[in-house]
């Protein structure tokens, strides 16, 4: 048996224990030095990286600027500096010879100068002190000492011009300081003169040096060194120099801990680190075959950010980095923490196909944001695409919200109407009063009030109701919904088309905005009777006999020329906004709709009146009312009369964007006629359809389940339709989405699979975005609920998720189930509409963060809107990268006026005054009377600017934009013209009719095809046509007026200007600007 | 203590094996990227001595030839007619010649002249195109990457001279009298045929056609409906391509031997 007390020993249990704590220890070092500090790694190997990278710059810079100095307009100025300096040289020398002789006088003096200065000094204080204390005695022996010493002569040998020559001369005191003073002057006078001197070479020198600055794009190279020495000599492995701390937010961002050349001037992509060639290269990376995640990872973070250009808009000091980029700011400690990809964390980092979601944050007011394309293009998916329909987001359909704001205020003033009028009359009571209940002063209180302040506040509030009401109206007119009102079905299309379309749109007319509802026949076709039985009855309403008188005998199918019509269609500008062909033989532009089968369906008379004019309702509407055209007496005898006061405002023009082309009838009819013949499909849709035979009580059944599905599926939000005027949106208001609550998404059976990881024990290292398996976030419900195409091995179309994709699993009633239809987005425009979702969120920023566009900004960013509701970039560039669609057609390509594109109208805002804008946009044919046809400016344009109708306040903001957009002052005010002297006339008509002076060749006459002269004064701002004379090409590229038609300085060389001595523009800017009809006539005369 | 010790060195030492893990790699992309340059600056400078294959054909029109229609001439008349007495200039998009040939095609070697480089064989006699009677002369005139182009005026009127292109700039410059000349427009790069052109915006009926080769290989059809070369080329296989304004392009593969005088027919036709 063994000894318990000898025997037993704790070693193995303290051994076990020891190698545990042991253990332990090293993991707490390990995890303090390295674990919970992954950016020092990245630290160090960005010092080693970016040192070689910089110095590969520096080589690449001083290459570059070797280059520079070898070509020709550099070595030019060279030449010129050192003939310069070569001029100056003899003067210089001489001013030189100037100065050493006063030099050296100044040092022959000096001596002299001082021994005289520095006695009177001491004898002058002595003297002063004397006459303090009244020693009148010394003062005296003193003044005769000074007298003395001011007399005294000093011989001081004056040097001569020639050197080593020297004069004597004799100089007492006074002489000396006088000279002294002289030479001072004369010092300062050659200083300037070497000033002037150096002058020249001087200028030249500096201009070498921005000239260098100009071409050399980045750093100098004693800049880069500059950053090399730094970041050799003073980096540091740390947090504190890294991070940024923006006291007002209290938000500390320690995101440049790692990403560590985000701000670096020199900018760095990933290939600069990587492939450039460096030795560090292969060293740090390795080979990229055996590349590690990880690594290729640290390579991403090492970049600089790729648009400084935003950073310098955006200071990171002052804004930080996750405000725009979302992710936790403060966290170090792990790629997801830092990234904000937990399940505890609200803001995770934007990814990078949404980054742009952090721009819409802040700039929630602007349609088109310069720079942001995916973000541009999600609100533009949003608006074209009519979300806005069912879902309320904040500044699209402004006008609704516009029109209950007026509504409120309306009835805030019938209110104060009320009491105010209930205080005059208790007033007036006041002065019937018989009894004596009031004192003198109380009803001399009462008289003044009827006599002053009623009248007055109830015209006050008279003006602004009718202010109000004119509003209301603009506004009816001005919102355009995305969808062809419904009300003109009937005179429209064929009733066998309906259905099919109404069943799958996309099926029709692949890539039509409309989405498509999953319907069960049964519902479209209840939908189809019920649309067609709310639409205008066209043969009760007479329209046919009014379209008839309208277009007498064009009114005829078979008289239509197709081929002209197809040359027309073409040319006039429809192709702006409508597209023709299917697939990839598909030409123009997908704004509206595509017409390639548009034959099958439309009825001939409808299409003449719509394309003559899209404006012009069948009926009028009475929007406010629900279903009251139907009931109106102008349509139908037997109907009500409209009433102003209880049905609101009466409509009379179309809710379309579509605009008026100001065509003659025989126009109209051959484009007609040729639509007509667009049969791509090879449907005809004759047969009468089974919901238009019904009737009686299986009619009654369809229309009452029709009107149910239209309203349950919220149709009125993109059409107009009888009945449903009134209707609200269906869906949920989106203006905030991208912050709600997640529980508040409806993930339907999926919530439990979408953080499926988010649950495991390792969600605090798996990213919950990057993992399929792991979507319970914002984006992965939009990108799901959206939806999108793609194409499959065969080329067949397939949905991917979708809006119905939440409903699978459940059983659940037609009722039920989710509404939302189908956009067929392809996978891009998913992710700009999710981008757009993302960043609509209810953001805690400091008001200091937002956008908040005054003046100039604002005008453009309001401006936005409407340029991109009427399409006009269809056909102008509006901003200097713009490619109009109608210029892409190969058609227009500049030979001849019929084969021009519209013109540019960046810089529209510094070329025509804003007054003359204004009227152009109301009529853009500039007729007197009616609207007529032709092109107001450029009548020789085969291409039509066509009339949109805009309200005032479209005309106001588009002015706006166009002056903001040029940098225009507001309010331009129009500089006076001189009159031109009658020998200036003389020779300016003598230069526009003679034969070397070629403007009338194309601005005046039968074969114009420039803007005439006569629309000049009223048109084109003085500082613009200068401009334009100088270099056309600069201003539109491509145009054909001529450049170098004139010197920009003198000697003028415009030929048959030769001998007028002034500014040769300028004589044409002066005359132009007074070219009117008469002028025109004097012109013809002398011709 | 002593193992604690033990622990640090065995971090100190995987981190080691780690960084050094990332030094390791071969020079297979430097390489291949030096492969990548000198295969581009590898090219042959050719010169006329290399060249022994003429090459010389024909393009046939089949069917009626489309009448030439009248320009109309509705500005400066009497200026612009004066060169062609009282019938208009008839329109030169399509001109069969009598012997049923399509003049103004161009004949090139589109491909299997890409191991050469052109420099010494560089042209320095001008092209020159003329405007007489507001009419181009000629419609259509080949240059090569360098060469000077002449725009003159040999009408007593205003003309613009605007020249358009994809790959050489655009220009628009004013000539009002007889005897004007341009000599401003250069070509420095290759076009796409059809792409660079002259026109006159005044007159908007005139217009010229310029093609832009890199090489010396091209030929234009005059009256006679022929082409051939001016240089020889090399042996070799080659694909020679036709343009035409309206009709397009027509290509055809060759296989030429040392001396030999190769002839190619193109045939277009009105119905394509």
């Amino acid at each position: 048996m063994k000894d318990p007390i000898t025997d037993r020993s704790l070693s193995w249990p303290l051994a076990i224990a020891s190698a545990l704590l042991l253990l332990s220890t090293a993991w707490v070092l390990y995890d303090e030095i390295w674990g919970a500090r992954p950016w020092k790694g990245y630290q160090k190997t960005f010092r080693k990286v970016f040192v070689e990278r910089l110095e590969n710059f520096k080589q690449q810079q001083v290459a570059k600027e070797q280059d520079i100095r070898q070509e020709k307009s550099f070595l030019e100025m060279e030449e010129a500096r050192k003939a310069a300096m070569e001029d100056a040289k003899k003067s210089l020398a001489e001013v030189q010879v100037q100065m050493d002789l006063i030099n050296r006088k100044n040092a022959a003096l000096t001596p002299a100068m001082q021994d005289a200065r520095g006695r009177l000094g001491e004898f002058t204080y002595q003297l002063e002190k004397a006459r303090k204390g009244k020693k009148e005695g010394e003062a005296k022996a003193l003044e005769a000492k000074i007298e003395k010493i001011k007399a005294k002569k000093y011989k001081v040998a004056m040097p001569a011009l020639e050197k080593g020559k020297t004069e004597t001369v004799e100089m007492v005191f006074d002489e000396i300081a006088a000279e002294f003073s002289s030479l001072k002057n004369l010092r300062g006078d050659l200083q300037r003169q070497q000033a002037a001197l150096n002058g020249p070479a001087r200028e030249i020198q500096s201009k070498m040096a921005s000239y260098l600055q100009a071409r050399i794009h980045g750093l100098q190279p004693h800049q880069i060194d500059a950053r090399i020495t730094e970041l050799k000599e003073k980096f540091r492995v740390g947090i504190q120099d890294y991070q940024i701390h923006v006291e007002d937010v209290g938000l500390v961002d320690r995101c440049q801990v790692c990403h560590l050349g985000a701000m670096e001037k020199v900018a760095t992509t990933q290939k600069d680190l990587f492939d450039a060639g460096l030795k560090t290269s292969k060293e740090v990376w390795g080979d990229p075959s055996t590349y590690s995640k990880e690594k290729s990872a640290l390579r991403r973070a090492l970049v600089s950010h790729p648009r400084p250009d935003l950073l310098k808009v955006h200071d990171p000091e002052k804004f930080g980095c996750s405000p725009c980029h979302g992710g936790n700011g403060i966290a170090t400690t792990s790629v997801v923490r830092g990234h904000g990809w937990h399940k505890y964390w609200l803001y995770p980092l934007f990814e990078m196909e949404n980054a742009e979601a952090g721009c819409q944050q802040c700039h929630t007011g602007s349609l088109h944001l310069e720079g942001a394309t995916t973000l541009n293009v999600g609100k533009e998916i949003f608006s074209e695409r009519g979300c806005w329909g069912c879902h309320r987001m904040e500044g699209f359909d402004q006008e609704v919200d516009d029109l209950k704001l007026i509504a409120t205020r309306q009835g805030v003033l019938t209110r104060e109407r009320k009491e105010l009028l209930k205080s005059q009359a208790f007033d007036e009571g006041m002065l019937d009063d018989e009894d004596d209940l009031y004192t003198d002063e109380q009803l001399d209180e009462a008289q003044k009030r009827l006599d002053q302040v009623y009248p007055y506040k109830l015209s006050e509030m008279e003006t602004e109701e009718i202010e109000l009401a004119k509003r209301r109206s603009s506004l009816h007119a001005q919102r355009k919904r995305v969808g062809p009102n419904l009300k003109d079905l009937r005179a429209k299309v064929k009733p066998g088309w309906l259905a099919h379309w109404i069943d799958s749109p996309h099926v029709f007319r692949p890539g039509t905005k409309m989405p498509s509802f999953r319907l069960d026949p049964d519902q479209v076709q209840s939908i189809s009777a019920f649309l067609w039985e709310h639409a205008i009855d066209p043969e009760r309403a007479g329209y046919l006999a009014a379209l008839q008188k309208e277009a007498g005998k064009h009114l005829n199918q078979k008289a239509a020329d197709a081929v002209r019509g197809k040359n027309l269609f073409e040319t006039r500008g429809c192709m702006a906004c409508h597209s023709m062909g299917e697939g990839d033989s598909s030409q123009g532009s997908d704004f509206a709709a595509n017409l390639s089968r548009v034959g099958e369906k439309i009825q001939f008379p409808f299409l003449m009146r719509w394309i003559q004019n899209p404006r012009k309702r069948l009926v009028p509407s009475v929007p406010e009312s629900k279903g009251r055209d139907r009931f109106h007496r102008d349509l139908y005898p037997d109907g009500d009369p409209y009433d102003a006061e209880t049905d609101g405002v009466l409509l009379t023009t179309n809710a379309t964007v579509m605009p008026q082309f100001r065509l003659p009838w025989d126009e109209v009819r051959d484009i007609a006629g040729y639509l007509m013949t667009q049969r791509g499909g090879g449907g005809s849709f004759e047969e009468v359809p089974p919901w238009l035979k019904a009737e009686g009580e299986a009619k009654e059944k369809l229309l009452a389940d029709g009107q149910k599905w239209v309203s349950h599926f919220g149709c009125a939000g993109c059409h107009e339709i009888g009945g449903f005027e009134t209707e609200g949106r269906i869906g949920t208001e989106l203006t905030k989405e991208g912050s709600k609550p997640l529980d508040r998404l409806d993930f339907g059976l999926f919530t439990h699979q979408a953080k499926k990881l988010a649950f495991s024990t390792h969600d605090w290292i798996e990213p919950i975005h990057k993992d399929e398996g792991n979507w319970y976030t914002h984006k992965g419900f939009f990108v799901r609920k959206l939806g999108w195409v793609e194409q499959d091995e065969e080329g067949e179309d397939k949905l991917v998720y979708g809006p119905d994709f939440f409903d699978q699993g459940k059983e659940r009633s037609r009722e039920e189930k989710l509404r939302m239809p189908n956009f067929r987005l392809s996978k891009n425009e998913n992710t700009a509409v999710t981008t757009f979702l993302l960043g609509s969120v209810d953001s805690q920023f400091p008001p200091r963060f937002y956008h908040n566009p005054e003046g100039r900004a604002k005008a453009i960013e309001e401006g936005w809107w409407i340029i991109k509701k009427y399409n006009c970039q269809g056909c102008h560039a509006v901003g200097v990268s713009d490619k109009p669609s109608l210029g892409e057609l190969p058609w227009f390509d500049g030979r001849s006026a019929e084969r021009t594109a519209p013109p540019t109208l960046v810089g529209e805002g510094s070329r025509v005054y804003s007054d003359w804008l204004s009227g152009f946009l109301r009529d853009p044919s500039m007729a007197t009377g009616a609207h007529e046809n032709r092109n107001g400016i450029r009548p020789y344009l085969a291409v039509r600017m066509p009339s949109f109708h805009f309200s005032e306040e479209e005309v106001g903001k588009l002015v706006r934009f166009f002056e903001a957009m040029s940098s225009q002052p507001t309010p331009y005010i129009k500089k006076e013209n001189v009159p031109l002297s009658r020998k200036e006339l003389a020779l300016m008509r003598k230069a526009f009719t003679d034969k070397e002076g070629p403007c009338q060749k194309c601005h005046v006459g039968d074969g114009m095809i420039a803007p005439n002269f006569v629309h000049t004064p009223a048109r084109l701002k003085p500082s613009w046509i200068r401009r334009w004379l100088l270099d056309p090409s600069q201003l539109s590229p491509g145009t054909s007026m001529p450049s170098g038609l004139f010197g920009t300085q003198a000697p003028w060389k415009y030929p048959p200007l030769m001998g007028y001595g002034g500014d040769h523009v300028d004589l044409f800017v002066r005359y132009l600007r007074q070219y009117d009809e008469g002028e025109a006539k004097a012109l013809e005369k002398m011709e | 203590m002593k193992s604690k010790n033990l622990w640090i060195v065995c971090i100190l030492a995987s981190a080691l094996c780690f960084l050094s893990g990332c030094g390791g790699g071969d020079d297979n992309e430097s390489t291949g990227s030096n492969a990548g340059t000198t295969g581009t600056s590898s090219k042959k400078d050719f010169t006329p001595e290399m060249g022994s294959v003429s090459v010389a054909g024909v393009v046939q029109f089949e069917g009626s030839a489309p009448a030439r229609k009248k320009l109309n001439i509705n500005k400066d008349v009497a200026g612009c007619m004066a060169e062609h007495g009282k019938t208009p200039p008839l329109s030169e998009t399509v001109i069969v010649n009598d012997n049923k040939t399509l003049r103004n095609v161009v004949v090139y070697v589109s491909k299997g002249l890409a191991k050469y480089s052109f420099k010494k064989v560089k042209k320095t006699e001008p092209v020159v195109f003329d405007q007489v009677g507001c009419v181009y002369v000629p419609h259509v005139q080949a240059v090569m990457v360098g060469q000077p182009i002449h725009v003159k005026s040999s009408d007593d009127l205003a003309h613009n001279v605007h020249w358009k292109s994809k790959k050489n700039g655009d220009k628009n410059i004013s000539q009002s009298s007889a005897g004007a000349i341009d000599k401003t427009t250069f070509v420095a790069k290759r076009e796409e045929i059809g792409t660079a052109v002259f026109q006159c915006d005044i007159h908007g009926w005139m217009n010229a056609f310029v093609p832009v080769f890199k090489h010396p290989f091209y030929a234009t059809t005059g009256e006679d409906g022929k082409f051939s070369f001016d240089m020889k080329l090399p042996a070799g296989k080659y694909t020679l391509t036709a343009w035409h304004e309206k009709f397009g392009k027509k290509s055809v593969k060759v296989e030429v031997k040392d001396g030999e005088a190769k002839s190619v027919v193109f045939t277009y036709s009105a119905k394509p």
